[in-house]
């Protein structure tokens, strides 16, 4: 009887110890996360190069396929508060033109960025 | 067995179960992950979303940053393949060298990085076979030097980006053969190439390398034309080609357009026997190693 004491005792033990290590000092990194699971500024960084690289390879269906992977329904979305936001903040040409250009491509386009649009034009 | 063993074996148990669980069967789930973290497929595609923002912002703190821990052999097959790519699409010369610089700063050796940043895989001192010889020049790069990039900010030792700004040495060429077509549309292709010998196995041996990165010129009475052999790798490292008009008398330089040209070429009409149109030909031009 003392036997079995000890020994769910020291299974006990070993579990904790083990989710300790395992969920905490020593957890498993995996690397299959998706853009959804990004840090935020990441998030941004995401959407900024997925416009930049559409200013590049002008591959409207490869920019929406890399949109949904951050949000697959309404994808347009994250793209459009992320363009916004940045356009209050006063961020430079450089950075808005694309992200303007690319939401208007896909079928978007708000007041804010139209001055953007403009300036992008050739 | 005393009761201490016991507690000792159930805790080991323990703890292999408890593991096993963690981080097999229920490792934990990350949020707020950064990019090293995401899955292969989308790693790759920042990458190359990585590459393209560079080749078209030219933003090379920001590139560093987007690419920090990502380990460098699975960047540079992908800036190879972008690079390539991009080659394919036609895309203009600036993107294919910010590709090709940061190509070579990942290390990636392909035609194209040696290209478009300029670098010569061979680069021969003049040397003169039965060549004409160039007359003595003070020689001067041909084209302007790029603006500078956006950012100033360290960066590893990288060749020039043009490959038109490399001024190359004055070298001697002379043609090794002609090969002549009859064609509608008359052209002229040059191949250069360079004979060097190696030694294999005590034995001396003759090899020929193409060459690409260098000026080849065309000129006629009132114009010029100029082109970059090796513009199109799938073709040869060393060639380049001109559409040329009948009726013009065309010289034949490389890298610089003075003194005694290469060749004098006429555009002719093809003989009697052959079909109708023009004689296109190819040059093919060799240097020697001294």
């Amino acid at each position: 009887m003392k036997r079995l004491l000890f020994f769910s005792v020291g299974v006990a033990l070993g579990i904790g110890l083990a989710l300790l290590i395992g969920w905490e000092l020593l957890p498993v990194q995996r690397a299959n996360s998706s853009p959804a699971m990004l840090r935020r500024d990441y998030q941004e960084e995401y959407i900024r190069l997925i416009a930049a690289a559409y200013q590049v390879d002008g591959d409207l269906a490869l920019a929406q396929q890399r949109l949904a992977a951050l949000q697959p329904y309404a994808f347009t979305v994250p793209l459009v508060e992320v363009t916004e936001r940045w356009i209050q903040q006063g961020k430079s040409d450089a950075i808005l033109i694309p992200l303007a250009q690319l939401t208007h491509a896909l079928g978007v386009s708000t007041p804010p960025m139209q001055p953007y649009l403009q300036r992008g034009q050739p | 067995m005393k009761s201490w063993g016991v507690l000792i074996i159930g805790l080991v148990l323990g703890l292999a179960a408890g593991l096993v669980y963690t981080w097999g069967i229920s490792p934990p789930e990350y949020y707020d992950t950064y990019p090293p973290l995401l899955d292969k497929t989308y790693r790759s595609d920042w990458i190359k979303m990585t590459a393209l923002a560079y080749s078209a912002e030219g933003n090379w703190n920001r590139t560093q940053l987007r690419l920090q821990d990502l380990p460098e052999a699975e960047i540079r097959p992908i800036v190879a393949e972008t690079l390539e790519q991009a080659v394919t699409a036609g895309r203009p010369i600036a993107i294919l060298q910010r590709l090709a610089e940061l190509g070579a700063f990942y290390g990636v050796d392909t035609p194209a990085v040696h290209i478009y940043t300029g670098e010569v895989a061979v680069v021969p001192t003049p040397a003169a076979p039965s060549a004409p010889s160039p007359t003595p020049l003070t020689v001067a790069p041909t084209a302007t030097p790029n603006p500078p990039t956006a950012i100033p900010s360290p960066r590893p030792t990288l060749t020039a980006i043009s490959p038109i700004s490399t001024p190359q040495p004055l070298t001697a060429f002379y043609i090794v053969s002609q090969t002549f077509t009859c064609e509608a549309q008359p052209h002229i292709t040059v191949s250069l190439l360079l004979s060097h010998t190696i030694t294999v196995r005590r034995r001396e041996q003759v090899e020929t390398l193409p060459l690409p990165g260098r000026e080849i010129w065309l000129l006629w009475e009132d114009g010029a034309d100029r082109a970059i052999t090796g513009f199109k790798p799938e073709i040869g490292l060393g060639f380049a080609d001109f559409a040329v008009e009948p009726g013009h008398v065309y010289r034949l330089y490389i890298d610089i357009p003075q003194g005694v040209p290469i060749s004098t070429i006429q555009v002719e009409p093809c003989t009697v026997e052959e079909r109708e149109g023009w004689v296109s030909r190819l040059l093919l031009l060799m240097t020697q190693e001294p």
